[in-house]
């Protein structure tokens, strides 16, 4: 396998926040409202300060073996054929939020949109145009992100800005009306937003600097991201009544519709549209990390990156045939919410131990 | 070798035994004899007759090193690399009784006068252009940069037609490895002839199906010493008037000397107009025909009233409006390039008045495409390098095609397309299209910082001697 270059800690801190931010933000403040209510922004930060634990976890990890990615020591923690399995399971795993990622964006896409152009088109370019930059190294992914960071600023600031259209901030009282039951059950469903930050268990060898650093990058990336998720719960807590989010499958862009420039009507359209940006950075870090991960089953590396890659496409592709309704695709959605917490903290928590047991890495590394 | 004139005559007469302009003379000036061979097409006959005979008549028996009065004077005792020299316009002579040639540099050359650019021109600014000479060229360069530091290597590249190529580059700013790579490049090319800058831009740039330019193209001096100062390397070729600068980046493409005569404000406006321009380029046909075919709603009632009174008998659809107007001003402008200069006045007056006007009246095309395409055009044409504008108006046909059949999402799929594509493009190892993130990395690119800033050399090309100024404006304090 060609050995990856370094990126910088900025490409880090780019490339984690693109992968954390993806299409929950359209429907987060609806999800919440029927678990947390009033209280969703405090289930996001709450939820932003257990992903920052989770951070420190795969940092903790990853810093035990500081020159390798995941991929290539994890077979040193469990032993070789588990270690091969584990992988695999990642692979299948990141291909597999890959594809729900995809399909929801396009669910949204075409539900608001795309009524009558069949489901298939716009995933396939999705698809493609993911796939192919899957198929670039690490520090081409960064130089993308870094273009496409442009994307959630602007969104960030239309988001934020829209709250000069009157908002109640009463809405928000009472804090903690029915006590810390709700919050809790919402801290779940707000961490799946949160996930993408596992990308620094393939990462963590690549990025220039110390230890300390990467920690600190990606503690930022984490900030900026609970940030940006809090704005948006608190603008769509305070805009809308609770009765209203229950209803609304993705507020944002209703909020959206209410700006009235005079050039441009529709300013959510445009906004979904180049939304395609921001779920795009996900997809595509989620098809290189399983690419890789599949690349690392063996030691010296099985088949190219590529191949890899426009076979987890043409697998998504085949999927996409199997989720017609909107049934299908939340459930789907809510089973890769729950492998997600088994990958990026359960996983990750269960090597930690083993590997402190055991004491491998420290001296081979 | 013989010492002998006349065997050496006879050898050389085998040799060039087809050619007619070859002319060989045997002197016998007071007892001494010579042997004096050329080409007359080559040589210059003032230069011969006053520098090589009339000294040789007054002092026929000194060495002849002493006595012939032209400074790029080199011997040979091979027969076979004298006659290559006699081809490249040198004077062969040989005393009899020695057995060497003496080569003597009394070619011809004729060459037009250094004039003012004319594909890159600028308001504030040098007015030097290369020409076809190269040695001129060169000399142009030696001019700008006087410093022991500059270096000029020359090449000869072509079997047959001996090309002669030289790079330049700053020795203490430029990074070895690049010097090293287009050394090995230039090595291996094995061509029978060399067309600059096409054909050695072709052989030496690295993605083969890029359809973005890599090597910057460039008449002006003034602009090749700039881009030598980042550390990068300059390719002169003989017979063209233009130099191949390498490794560049996407943004030098957007850059025109003139951002550095006008003052930092302005520059960077200019440079933010021409990266609109470039947007607007690619993506405005692509984006009202997608407005017109798929997404109405996104503009004011008012303003799609407008657009539907315009396309209210149109018979074309969008798609076909589009690629056709397109197509038509990429005609006028092929056409006007290739045309004589009355002539190509002719054809502007027709494309622009008849066939703009008509194609309007006779109800094939809106009134607003017409608009568009000519902003489209004009906007294409800000572009500094005539390489990069070509390449993004090509750009624009796919986005017209597939935001007719995609809308917005397929305008912005393609979007990303092209900055996937540009961010997985390398240009001699360097990435070719860096994102303007941080701003060190604006400085340059987005923006045109003032020139107190620009402290730093670029990272990618000068990486071993970053620092370019230290304490500039230090009389303030």
């Amino acid at each position: 396998m060609k050995k990856e270059e370094q990126i910088t800690g900025r490409q880090l801190l780019t490339m984690a926040i693109m992968a954390q931010l993806g299409i929950e933000v359209l429907s987060l403040p609806h999800q919440l409202a029927e678990n947390a209510g009033r209280d969703t922004w405090l289930s996001v930060l709450l939820s932003g300060l257990t992903a920052q634990v989770g951070i420190v976890l795969l940092w903790w990890l990853g810093s035990r073996y500081p020159t390798r990615p995941f991929y290539a020591y994890s077979s040193q923690i469990v032993g070789r054929p588990l270690g091969a399995f584990v992988n695999l399971a990642y692979g299948c795993y990141y291909a597999f939020s890959g594809f729900v990622v995809t399909a929801l964006y396009c669910n949204t896409l075409k539900r608001w949109m795309f009524v009558i152009t069949p489901d298939w088109m716009i995933l396939m370019m999705l698809l493609l145009i993911c796939g192919y930059a899957a198929t670039s190294s690490l520090k081409r992914l960064a130089f993308i992100s870094q273009s496409f960071m442009l994307f959630p600023v602007i969104c960030f600031l239309l988001i934020a800005f829209s709250c000069l259209y009157g908002m109640e901030t009463r809405n928000l009282l009472p804090v903690l009306s029915e006590g810390w039951t709700p919050v809790m059950k919402g801290i779940y469903f707000a961490f799946s937003a949160y996930v993408g930050y596992d990308l620094l268990l393939y990462a963590f060898p690549y990025v220039k600097g110390g230890k300390r650093k990467v920690l600190g990058i990606m503690s930022l990336a984490n900030t900026c991201t609970m940030l940006f998720y809090i704005v948006v719960s608190l603008i769509c807590t305070t805009m809308f009544g609770q009765k209203q989010l229950l209803l609304i499958p993705e507020p944002i862009v209703f909020i959206l519709k209410n700006y009235k420039v005079e050039m441009l009507q529709s300013l959510d359209i445009l906004f979904l549209i180049f939304y395609v940006c921001i779920v795009s950075a996900t997809i595509y870090v989620y098809f290189y990390l399983s690419a890789k991960s599949f690349q690392n089953l063996s030691k010296k590396g099985v088949g190219k990156q590529s191949v890899w890659v426009w076979v987890i496409v043409a697998l998504c592709l085949l999927g996409s045939f199997f989720i017609d309704e909107q049934h299908d695709l939340t459930q789907t959605s809510s089973f890769q919410d729950k492998l997600s917490i088994l990958f990026v903290v359960g996983l990750p928590l269960l090597l930690l131990i083993i590997s402190g047991i055991r004491g491998t890495g420290r001296r081979s590394a | 070798m013989d010492s002998s004139v006349a065997v050496t005559e006879k050898a050389l007469k085998e040799i060039f035994a087809e050619q007619s302009d070859f002319q060989t003379q045997r002197l016998i000036l007071d007892g001494a004899e010579f042997g004096l061979f050329y080409f007359d097409t080559l040589i210059d006959p003032y230069q011969v007759q006053e520098f090589i005979l009339k000294p040789l008549q007054s002092r026929p028996h000194e060495a002849i090193r002493d006595s012939i009065t032209i400074i790029d004077l080199t011997e040979s005792t091979d027969l076979a690399a004298a006659a290559q020299a006699a081809v490249d316009g040198k004077t062969l002579l040989q005393r009899n009784g020695e057995s060497l040639l003496y080569l003597l540099s009394a070619d011809l050359k004729k060459e037009r006068a250094v004039n003012i650019p004319t594909n890159e021109r600028v308001l504030r600014g040098g007015n030097e252009a290369f020409i076809e000479n190269i040695d001129t060229n060169l000399n142009l360069m030696r001019k700008l940069i006087t410093s022991t530091e500059f270096i000029i290597k020359t090449y000869t590249i072509g079997k047959l037609s001996r090309t002669k190529v030289a790079v330049m580059y700053i020795k203490s700013v430029a990074q070895p490895s690049f010097v090293e790579e287009l050394d090995r490049r230039l090595n291996d090319i094995d061509i029978d002839y060399v067309e600059a800058p096409g054909f050695l831009s072709e052989l030496i740039h690295d993605n083969k199906f890029s359809l973005f330019p890599q090597l910057l193209v460039t008449e002006r001096p003034d602009r090749a010493r700039a881009y030598l100062m980042e550390g990068k390397i300059v390719i002169a070729t003989s017979g063209s008037p233009d130099a191949l600068i390498l490794p560049v980046s996407f943004w030098a493409f957007l850059q025109s000397p003139e951002d550095y005569q006008n003052g930092w404000l302005l520059g960077t406006m200019y440079r933010l107009l021409r990266l609109a321009c470039l947007i607007l380029a690619i993506g405005l046909p692509a984006f009202y025909v997608s407005v017109c075919s798929f997404n109405p709603q996104l503009l004011p009632i008012n303003f799609v009233n407008t657009l539907q009174s315009s396309l209210k008998y149109v018979t074309l659809p969008p798609l076909a409006e589009a690629l056709s107007m397109m197509l038509l001003l990429e005609l006028l402008k092929e056409a006007t390039i290739r045309l004589p200069s009355p002539i190509g006045q002719t054809v502007g007056v027709v494309g622009g008045i008849v066939i703009g006007t008509v194609v309007v009246q006779s109800n094939l095309v809106s009134n607003t495409m017409v608009i568009i395409v000519a902003l489209t055009a004009v906007a294409s044409f800000t572009l500094p390098s005539y390489e990069m504008n070509s390449s993004i108006r090509i750009l624009s046909y796919p986005a017209v095609v597939i935001s007719a059949y995609f809308g917005l999402y397929g305008l912005a799929i393609y979007f990303m397309m092209i900055i996937i594509y540009l961010c997985r493009m390398s240009s001699m190892g360097i990435p070719y299209f860096t994102p303007p993130f941080s701003f060190s990395e604006t400085k340059d690119t987005l923006f045109r910082a003032p020139i107190e800033n620009h402290r730093k050399r670029p990272a990618e090309t000068a990486a071993g001697n970053p620092t370019r100024l230290r304490s500039p404006r230090s009389w303030k304090k």
